[in-house]
């Protein structure tokens, strides 16, 4: 396969990961909120039995409801953000909005394995001029490796540091490895080059697993164009051709 | 008496506690918890005639929850809890011998009718 076709594959399973994680968080604020709207029913067909409507508990469901409006609300935007990373190959990313960003859009898979998570942000800006979505998928595959490579339960560090006027974000975990998904750690150097970076595989301590992730602060010249989609495969060659 | 007791097990704390009021104005005695882990914990201290337990949970899947509940209490019957794009989980856990599934947002009539078909009221 293709480096390009494997980028195209890739991005597109990452990029249905996070929805479906979303999708997911989206049904189940669906789901409260009928509920507590299915509660006021509920109090209404007692009250209208005879006893006094209470007041105030109709008050505290109407706040319940209201909170998770807002969550749904906060979720939809996050998504809507993460959508748009797809629209332009290169801008200027703030990458502490970014990271913390993908912080809640991971949350799902993160909780799945119970785990904890540390982060250690500088207090200055970091800009890079760089592609948004190859720079979360780019993460979003460590902090995955990283879980997959020890049990359940495990404290998981995110460090962002300004280097050489670009960015070294660091992904750690605590656990000894178990085992490693070597297919996914193949390809973290791919996503790398296109960012023009480069990959470390460092092992911590304790025997944990830790991937540290070098940006520059622009992209090479040869990743600044969008993947295009409408390019044939040559089947002969197994390359692209436009 | 209460008709039923039913222990309800879903990650979303909000929606626990909501159905739990719910099925508590219908005359259903019912406990709620958070995590596979506790309701394993709890049903080693009480009895419950049907587990209403959502099948995607951080932790201990719902399968495993399923599984280890059944060891303690053989006679619980399952009702499971799935979203839309997690289908073929309700599936898996027919198979393991749940009563029924309900697909998120769940109907409370719907709820109450297959609780009671599940202990033959």
């Amino acid at each position: 396969m293709s480096e390009e076709k494997r980028l195209r594959e890739k991005g597109l399973a990452f990029f249905g990961s996070i929805t479906a994680s979303f999708s997911h968080e989206i049904n189940n604020i669906m789901a409260i909120i009928a509920e507590l709207s299915g509660l006021m029913e509920d109090l209404l067909r007692v009250a209208d039995l005879g006893h006094p409507p209470q007041l105030e508990r109709f008050r505290r469901i109407s706040e319940r409801i209201g909170t998770q409006v807002k969550r749904g609300e906060e979720m939809i935007k996050r998504l809507n953000r993460f959508a748009h990373t797809m629209d332009e190959p290169v801008k200027t990313i703030d990458m502490t909005h970014l990271l913390v960003d993908l912080i809640a859009l991971s949350e799902r898979p993160r909780t799945r394995r119970r785990a904890r998570l540390e982060t250690r942000f500088p207090e200055e800006t970091i800009l890079l001029v760089s592609n948004p979505f190859l720079l979360q998928q780019a993460v979003f595959s460590c902090m995955e490796l990283v879980l997959d490579a020890s049990h359940d339960n495990q404290l998981l560090r995110l460090i962002l540091e300004n280097q050489d006027g670009g960015a070294r974000i660091t992904v750690a975990g605590e656990d000894p490895i178990v085992k490693t998904d070597e297919a996914a750690l193949s390809f973290l150097p791919v996503l790398m080059e296109e960012l023009g970076g480069k990959v470390e595989v460092i092992s911590t301590d304790n025997g944990g697993l830790s991937l540290v992730l070098s940006i520059p602060y622009s992209l090479p010249e040869d990743s600044k164009k969008p993947i295009d989609n409408r390019r044939k495969p040559d089947v002969a060659s197994g390359k692209s051709t436009a | 008496m209460a008709l039923l007791r039913v222990l309800l097990i879903d990650d979303e704390e909000e929606l626990v506690l909501t159905l739990v009021e719910r099925l508590m104005l219908r005359g259903i005695e019912v406990e709620g918890v958070t995590s596979g882990a506790d309701a394993i914990g709890r049903v080693q201290e009480k009895k419950f005639d049907v587990a209403v337990l959502d099948m995607k949970m951080p932790g201990i899947g719902g399968l495993e929850v399923m599984r280890r509940i059944r060891e303690e209490q053989p006679g619980i019957k399952f009702l499971l809890m799935t979203g839309r794009g997690s289908l073929e989980e309700g599936e898996e856990g027919m198979q393991e011998g749940a009563f029924a599934y309900l697909l998120k947002p769940i109907n409370i009539e719907d709820l109450m009718k297959k609780m009671m078909e599940a202990v033959g009221v």
